[in-house]
């Protein structure tokens, strides 16, 4: 019997060890990437209009993040991707919530949803400045457009995968409406709902940006663009990689938020 | 202790039929097809009985104990409470299932008092016997503990305390403790039954197992399939409170032995 729970213990111990190896290796393949990068750049064995170096490049990142001007432009980004997914999230769970409670409605709506749902979003992007002009408003509602869906869909599932066990048990306690809703439906929907937000706000990201490439005078996606026009290379893989970073932090907000809301379902 | 937090509302005689079902149907519909589930029911449970309701799976005794518990509604027939016809559930009534379903995202505690939240009863007040209630059940200390963090028999005996939160008259017990390990289920069959004695609680157990239905029951109402109905209603006279010695009695072995010839089990 002993030896068994020491052999176990001896498989164990290895576990750790063999994660650090791979972050290790990530980490080489990285330096690998970026000494290759700079070689082909600097050997002139890419033209270095079409590939920068990875020095020259992350001087110009540091050179934006000195100038005032990119503080402007990343404000009216962050403002459109932030009111996009505002917006958009408020719509999708208000409709999800409708849509849930009124089974008749989501047997007719339904259809639609799958077709709107395949629509590629971006596509849209044109019809939205013409029907919006190029201010913030087309970039907000392209926003919007790109993050609906996932929240949507996130919230009816979670919302209709209320298991019949609970339900009988609040309506034998005798539950309102408003308390299986409140008290059994959201929270159980909670952990869909934050899915979807989580895939939703880099959308939104995405759509403020293809917005600004239809024409804009602000953000990001313009100063991108500029950049591309001029053949300034280097700045534009220096917003590409801002804009990435941006994403993340994001993503970690939420997920951050996500984690601290839904606290029980990764208690485990 | 027993008798404190869980003393008796009011002070109905022994003798009177505090659950009556007459002539009782329940039929399904499926697929456009008609399906009988329990055909012609009568039953009389006295205050402070306890009853199984015993037969093999798919008899009914789930849809019999709902209907009871007014959670879903009869074909024909009657059943009332306390005089009462059964039309929606009632706060008197409290209901077990054979999943604890706790509410993963509260504490034992939130969990406990969610009973009285949805009856709009006094919270304050509530909080008074949760510590109690747990002693009994044998957590005490564990208010702040998540479901998630307890194993399913401590699951189970903190939803048997908020059955017991809204102190109701009847218990109607779907195989509460049918997904534990038999140790486990053995402990609390003795735990119910001694709640069951000490507080007068009329309790209505659903359970497949024949030796628990004898060990247990005042009365076993051993129910036959397709449709579901009654075919035989039992007395079960042991003394109270019951030991495991009965087990070791000529008579426990008669009535097992009955059973099993009732249900067609064995040969
Ligand atoms: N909601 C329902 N719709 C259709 N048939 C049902 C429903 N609930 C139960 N039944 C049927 O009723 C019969 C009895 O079920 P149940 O009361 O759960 O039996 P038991 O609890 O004795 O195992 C089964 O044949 C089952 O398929
Ligand atoms: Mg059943």
């Amino acid at each position: 019997m002993k030896a068994i729970t020491t052999s176990e213990q001896e498989i164990k111990i290895p576990k750790p060890k063999i994660i650090r190896i791979e972050y290790l290796l990530s980490l080489l393949l990285l330096v690998f990437i970026l000494v290759l990068w700079e070689v082909l750049s600097r050997f002139k064995i890419v033209h270095e209009l079409i590939l920068p170096g990875p020095m020259v490049v992350i001087g110009s990142m540091f050179e934006l993040l000195a100038a005032p001007f990119f503080y402007s432009n990343l404000g009216v980004t962050l403002f459109e991707t932030l009111a996009g997914f505002a917006l958009g999230s408020i719509f999708s769970i208000v409709l999800a919530l409708i849509v849930v409670s009124v089974p008749i409605l989501y047997k007719v709506l339904n259809p639609f949803i799958i077709i709107l749902q395949a629509v590629p979003k971006v596509a849209l992007a044109p019809i939205f400045v013409t029907w919006f002009g190029f201010g913030l408003t087309a970039k907000i509602v392209m926003a919007i457009a790109i993050c609906f869906f996932p929240t949507f869909i996130n919230t009816v599932v979670g919302l209709k995968s209320v298991d019949e066990d609970s339900k009988l048990l609040f309506q034998s306690m005798v539950a309102s409406k408003k308390d299986l809703f409140l008290k059994l439906s959201l929270p159980t929907a909670l952990p869909y709902i934050f899915a979807g937000l989580k895939a939703s706000l880099t959308f939104a990201l995405i759509g403020a940006i293809v917005g600004e490439f239809m024409g804009a005078d602000k953000g990001i996606g313009m100063l991108i663009n500029t950049f591309n026009f001029q053949l300034e290379m280097d700045k534009v893989y220096a917003l590409i990689i801002i804009l990435s970073i941006i994403a993340l932090l994001l993503y970690l907000f939420i997920e951050w938020l996500d984690k601290k809301i839904v606290f029980w379902t990764d208690n485990k | 202790m027993v008798n404190e937090i869980l003393k008796s509302s009011d002070e109905v005689s022994t003798n009177q039929s505090q659950i009556t079902i007459t002539n009782l149907y329940k039929t399904f519909e499926r697929d456009g097809k008609e399906k009988e589930v329990l055909r012609d029911i009568n039953l009389n449970f006295k205050k402070g009985e306890f009853i199984s309701l015993l037969g093999p799976s798919g008899c009914g005794k789930s849809t019999l104990l709902k209907l009871i518990g007014g959670l879903i509604t009869k074909s024909t027939g009657s059943i009332q409470i306390d005089s009462q016809e059964v039309k929606d559930p009632i706060s008197k009534v409290g209901f077990m299932f054979q999943k604890a379903v706790l509410l993963p995202w509260r504490t034992v505690e939130q969990n406990l008092i969610l009973p009285i939240e949805l009856a709009k009863g006094n919270i304050a007040e509530a909080k008074l016997r949760i510590k109690d209630l747990l002693s009994l059940v044998g957590l005490e200390g564990y208010e702040h503990y998540y479901p998630n963090e307890l194993s399913g028999g401590m699951q189970q005996r903190i939803s048997l305390a908020r059955t017991l939160m809204t102190n109701p008259d009847i218990l109607l017990l779907d195989e509460p403790f049918g997904a534990l390990d038999e140790f486990t289920r053995e402990n609390l069959n003795f735990s119910l039954m001694d709640i069951a004695e000490k507080s007068g609680k009329t309790v209505v157990l659903v359970t497949h197992s024949i030796s628990e239905a004898v060990l247990m029951s005042d009365r076993i109402i051993v129910m036959g399939i397709n449709p579901g109905h009654i075919l035989e209603d039992m007395k079960i006279d042991f003394q109270k409170p019951r030991t495991d010695k009965i087990i070791a009695t000529e008579k426990y072995a008669q009535y097992m032995l009955h059973i099993r010839d009732l249900l067609g089990v064995g040969r």
